[in-house]
C-alpha cells in the first residue's frame, strides 16, 4: 500500500478507500506535524465520501483550528443537513473555527441559522470584532429583511470594518441606514 | 508543499486577525519570514529597520494612525519598495472599496477574515506574479 504521506502527489479517486481509511488513522494518532496535518487533511478533503465525512465532523471540534476550518468547509459541501450539526458544534468550537462555521452558515444561505447567528452578535465579551464583522455578512447573504433592527445598532460599533459591513448588509435587505432615512 | 522564503510584512491592529493570519501561514505554510506590525506608526522607518526587504506586504486598510491607502503612497515614494506587491487585506463587501483599492495603486486585495482553504492559494497566485481580487 502506498504511505499516506505521498498521496500529495496523487491524484485522490474514490477508489483510494483504504489509503484514506489509513490517512484518517493517522491524522488522530497525532504524530503529524501541523504543517504535514493541515496538507493531509486538505488532500482528504477532495474525497467525497461518507467515512471522510464522519472524520471531518469529528474534526470541527479539533483543538487545531486549521483542521477545524477545512473540516467546516467539508461538512458545508458535502453533509446532507449541514446547518444544524454547523450549529450544533458552533459554541464548543474553537474561536476560529466559530468564525468558519458563520461564514459557512452565510454561505448556505441558511434561514435557520439566523436566530443563532442574531444571538451571536449580541453576545457581550467577544474576542475581538471579527466574529460580529462574520456574522453581519453571514447574515447579509442569508437576506432576511426582518433582522434589519437587530443589526443596525452596530452602525455605531468601534470597529470600521464592522459599521461598513452593516451599512452595506442594510442596503442588501432593502432597508437603508439612519442617516440615508434622514 | 511549497517553500516559503520570501518575506512578508502584515499590518493589522486587530489582535486575532493577526492571529488568525499568523497561524496559518508559520503553522500551515510553513513561511519562514513573517514580520507583524501592529499599528501604522512610523511605518515607514518600520520598513526600513526589517532584517529583510518584504517581498510582500499585506495591509489591512482601517488601521491607527495612518491608513492602507496613505501607507500604499509611502511605500510607492520609495523607489526601495517599487517593486514590491502590496495586497489589501478588506472586509469591506462594496464595489466601491474594491473600486478605491484599484485606482489606489494596491496589487491585488483578499477578503478577511481568511481561512486556511483558500489563503495559502491565493498567496500562491501573488508569488506567481498574478493579480489577485479575492473580495467576497
Amino acid at each position: 500500500m502506498m504511505h499516506p504521506m505521498s498521496m500529495e502527489k496523487q491524484s485522490v479517486t474514490t477508489t483510494d478507500f483504504t489509503q484514506m481509511e489509513a490517512l484518517i488513522i493517522l491524522l488522530d494518532s497525532g504524530v503529524l506535524d501541523t504543517r504535514e496535518t493541515i496538507q493531509q487533511v486538505r488532500v482528504l478533503a477532495q474525497c467525497q465520501q461518507p467515512f471522510v465525512l464522519a472524520a471531518m465532523k469529528r474534526w470541527i471540534l479539533s483543538p487545531n483550528p486549521l483542521i477545524g476550518q477545512v473540516a467546516v468547509d467539508y461538512v458545508a459541501s458535502y453533509d446532507s443537513a449541514p446547518t444544524a450539526y454547523l450549529m450544533d458544534c458552533l459554541l464548543d468550537s474553537t474561536y476560529m473555527v466559530r468564525i468558519s462555521i458563520v461564514q459557512a452558515l452565510g454561505e448556505l444561505k441558511s434561514a435557520q441559522a439566523v436566530p443563532t447567528l442574531l444571538t451571536l452578535l449580541e453576545t457581550p465579551n467577544q474576542r475581538g470584532s471579527t466574529l460580529r464583522l462574520s456574522v453581519i455578512k453571514a447574515l447579509g447573504k442569508i437576506g432576511d429583511p426582518t433582522i434589519a433592527d437587530r443589526i443596525r445598532p452596530y452602525l455605531n460599533d468601534q470597529d470600521a470594518h464592522v459599521r461598513q459591513n452593516v451599512g452595506a448588509t442594510l442596503a442588501i435587505l432593502g432597508t437603508p441606514s439612519q442617516e440615508n432615512i434622514s | 508543499m511549497t517553500d516559503y522564503t520570501q518575506c512578508f510584512l502584515y499590518v493589522e491592529d486587530d489582535a486575532l486577525s493577526r492571529e488568525i493570519l499568523q497561524i496559518i501561514m508559520i503553522n500551515a505554510m510553513g513561511v519562514h519570514h513573517l514580520h507583524v506590525l501592529e499599528d501604522s506608526q512610523d511605518f515607514m522607518q518600520k520598513i526600513v529597520a526589517l532584517p529583510q526587504k518584504p517581498d510582500v506586504i499585506l495591509l489591512d486598510i482601517n488601521v491607527m494612525p495612518i491608513d492602507g491607502f496613505t501607507m500604499l503612497q509611502q511605500i510607492r515614494a520609495d523607489a526601495r519598495y517599487a517593486d514590491t506587491v502590496v495586497i489589501a487585506l478588506t472586509a469591506s463587501v462594496m464595489n466601491e472599496e474594491v473600486a478605491r483599492l484599484r485606482k489606489g495603486g494596491f496589487n491585488g486585495a483578499i477578503a478577511k477574515p481568511v481561512n486556511v482553504m483558500s489563503f495559502p492559494s491565493l498567496i500562491d497566485r501573488v508569488l506567481l506574479g498574478e493579480t489577485v481580487w479575492h473580495v467576497v
